[in-house]
């Protein structure tokens, strides 16, 4: 466990640091102004490291023990009460799980009264086992993460950044580890084009055009081996060719013109699932339905042709008497079928002439006699069994 | 060079210290205490006629931090002698406690009318209605950037956050809304939809100028009224990230050849976001996303996918408070 290397403020406790800050400089000649020019050039580098704040945070923490010392009655009473405030507030924040403002309460107070080891002993006591349960959760998360637990995955890095907020995985994992990327680098390679790059990254050469634009190329320009690209992520639905319209509908006419009709529907659904109400797309897989109806008709499919019909817009030019065409077909075709299964039952083939008078209820589901043959053929096929 | 070492000439190197020494103690150098400050709090004896907001701008140069010195130190006001600590750092990232966390609403408006409601447009009654429960139940209303601070990690904000956007720029935001906001001094953004400036019910560019230069932040709302599902269906693909990338950046150009400044915060337009469009918002220097629907964010939310939560015309005082979601419960010990 790993638990001083983060770098974050509890790294830093700085309860008797840069006392010796102010030097002395002396400008008496060049020999001596050497040394002391270094001197000054470090502790400006200091300054810059630190900033004038570590200066103004010195002058605090002396303001603060010259009121423990005791310049006054009133300040040692000032500083009681807010000692008692701090460590009241260190145990709520300790309570509600707010540990940076339980920390700073203990590291204030151990500044405040420097004599009381309780305080800085606090201070260090929690953040150990603050930085630790960090530690320990965020081991767990990774668990989780790695079995694409990420609900789970995701409460144990909360866990260790409400124990640590300066837990630099755990706040990389929440923020950029649980959502998609939004775009990844690509190194032009000698001899790589947009087409080729959009070929082998996404699967589909046209979106070249994704990738001038994200990166704003012309796309008549060749490509410099060795420039980065951006390559937006595109999420699994995006990622497959998006439908052309303009493309699929030309497509689907010239389909339509070669009489492939169920081609033609396959296109016009592709139009229709991205633009419900594509007007022309709507057009073409009437027609084309139009067309396969004629032909189940033509091959005297007539139930066939009839479903077809069915899955047409009802306004369609026609369609209303097509229908009413084929339905007086079925009847008729229902009735020859009626005749045939009369023939099996005066024959005595009384399997045979339900089966018959079922396909007639199939082709015509209102015809007057089949449905009561059936029962009176079924009836008397019961009453055989039991004679025999 | 004789003896192989230069002899540099000591007024200029005595100047260059002293320059050096001067700027590393320039007060600038030192406005907020990042993470790694060695000191991480200040104790602060109260004087006389000193105010939380003042003491707020001295040490957390911004007035607005006023609440975490009362925060910490438990109490609202302060007597003249009384010694407090005002914390150099932020101390409640992503506003994490053992029984949950904290989330921030960002309240989506569109349209105003003086006294008929409908689901799009506020009355001025209900705006006020809901503005003075803000303000009574002690709402923080904060601005995008404190809300970006918030959701990048990088500060705390008050634990009952909720942050104020309007959308489109249509012209009772001006006459309506923006009085009220003004009167409780509570900060919002103005998504603005370039290509309705100046139309029918819309706002002109010297409005928006006028808002802007009230403390209203303009921000982008792309550039024509498409939503994204009619954007995408209605166009070939390469035509869509043509039309994609326009909406982004001719509505940035818009408001910086008019406004002056530089588009931080987008809205998407209406219609399902997919990667694509974050992409693109990324591409163009945009800090954030901010979508027509969702709920509450908490700070791990992507950020290019912030939710907003609609407040519409119809939703009583009871259903405007179950809105202001700002704390999700969950054991997180």
């Amino acid at each position: 466990m790993k638990l001083s290397g983060s770098k974050n403020w509890l790294d830093h406790l700085p309860l008797k640091a840069h006392r010796d800050v102010h030097q002395p400089i002396s400008t008496s000649g060049y020999r001596f102004l050497r040394p002391l020019i270094l001197a000054a050039l470090y502790l400006t580098l200091l300054f810059y490291i630190v900033g004038c704040g570590g200066m103004s945070g010195f002058l605090q923490e002396n303001s603060a023990a010259r009121i423990i010392t005791g310049a006054s009655e009133k300040e040692r009473h000032q500083n009681r009460l807010l000692s008692d405030m701090l460590e009241l507030r260190a145990k709520e924040y300790e309570k509600s799980g707010e540990i940076y403002g339980a920390l700073l309460c203990w590291q204030v107070l151990s500044i405040l009264n420097p004599t009381d080891q309780d305080y800085a002993g606090r201070f260090q006591q929690l953040k150990y086992e603050s930085q630790l349960s960090a530690n320990r959760h965020f081991e767990t998360g990774m668990a989780y993460f790695k079995k694409n637990l990420f609900k789970s995955a995701r409460r144990e890095f909360l866990i260790a950044l409400r124990y640590n907020p300066d837990h630099p995985a755990a706040l990389n994992y929440l923020k950029n580890k649980m959502f998609p990327e939004i775009s990844d680098r690509y190194r032009v390679q000698k001899g790589d084009s947009l087409v080729n790059i959009a070929e082998n990254v996404y699967q589909d050469p046209n979106k070249y055009y994704l990738i001038a634009v994200y990166n704003n190329l012309d796309v008549d320009q060749p490509l410099i081996a060795g420039k980065n690209l951006k390559l937006p992520v595109l999420e699994p639905g995006l990622a497959l060719p998006l439908v052309d319209i303009t493309l699929e509908l030309k497509n689907a006419r010239k389909l339509f013109l070669s009489q492939e009709y169920k081609k033609v529907l396959q296109s016009t659904a592709k139009v229709l699932s991205i633009d419900p109400s594509n007007g022309e797309a709507a057009d073409l897989k009437n027609a084309a339905l139009y067309q396969i109806a004629k032909i189940f008709r033509q091959q005297h499919k007539y139930l066939e042709s009839l479903e077809t019909l069915k899955k047409l817009d009802p306004r369609y030019k026609g369609v209303q008497k097509d229908v009413a065409a084929v339905k007086m077909l079925l009847k008729k075709q229902a009735e020859e079928k009626y005749r045939i299964g009369v023939n099996y039952f005066v024959n005595e083939e009384i399997d045979k002439a339900i089966e018959a008078w079922e396909k007639t209820l199939m082709l015509d589901p209102q015809h007057p006699k089949a449905r009561q043959d059936i029962e009176k053929a079924r009836r008397l096929l019961n009453k055989l069994k039991e004679v025999n | 060079m004789a003896n192989g070492r230069k002899k540099y000439p000591s007024p200029v190197l005595a100047a260059l210290v002293g320059v050096l020494l001067l700027s590393a103690c320039a007060p600038s150098a030192r406005k907020q205490i990042p993470n790694k400050a060695l000191y991480n709090a200040t104790v602060v004896t109260i004087k006389e006629g000193d105010t939380l907001p003042e003491l707020a701008k001295k040490y957390l140069s911004d007035p607005s931090k006023s609440w975490i010195i009362a925060d910490f130190n438990n109490q609202p006001s302060m007597a003249s002698g009384q010694q407090i600590v005002v914390p150099l750092i932020p101390l409640g990232r992503g506003g994490l406690k053992t029984g949950g966390y904290q989330t921030v609403p960002v309240l989506r408006y569109k349209k105003f009318s003086k006294n008929q409601a409908d689901p799009s447009a506020i009355t001025r009654h209900t705006f006020e209605e809901q503005l003075a429960f803000l303000k009574k139940q002690e709402y923080h209303v904060i601005t995008l950037d404190q809300l970006l601070d918030f959701l990048e990690f990088k500060d705390q904000i008050p634990p009952k956050s909720v942050a104020i956007t309007i959308d489109d720029g249509w012209d009772s935001f001006l006459a309506i809304a923006y009085p009220v906001l003004k009167n409780y001094r509570f900060p919002a953004t103005l998504f603005v939809q370039t290509d309705l400036v100046g139309k029918k019910d819309a706002l002109s560019w010297p409005e928006i100028r006028h808002l802007s230069r009230e403390g209203i932040d303009i921000q982008c709302r792309s550039k024509t009224y498409q939503d994204l599902k009619t954007l995408r269906i209605k166009n070939t693909f390469n035509q869509y990230l043509t039309a994609l990338d326009n909406e982004l950046t001719r509505s940035q150009a818009d408001i910086k050849r008019e406004l002056g400044k530089n588009c931080q915060y987008l809205a998407y337009p209406d219609g399902p976001i997919n990667t694509l469009l974050t992409a693109f918002a990324q591409k163009h220097g945009f800090r954030a996303g901010f979508m027509s629907t969702g709920s509450s964010n908490p700070f791990y939310v992507d950020k290019y996918r912030v939710g907003r939560t609609i407040v519409s015309g119809d939703d009583d005082l009871e259903k405007y408070k179950r809105k202001l979601a700002i704390f999700e419960a969950l054991a997180l010990k």
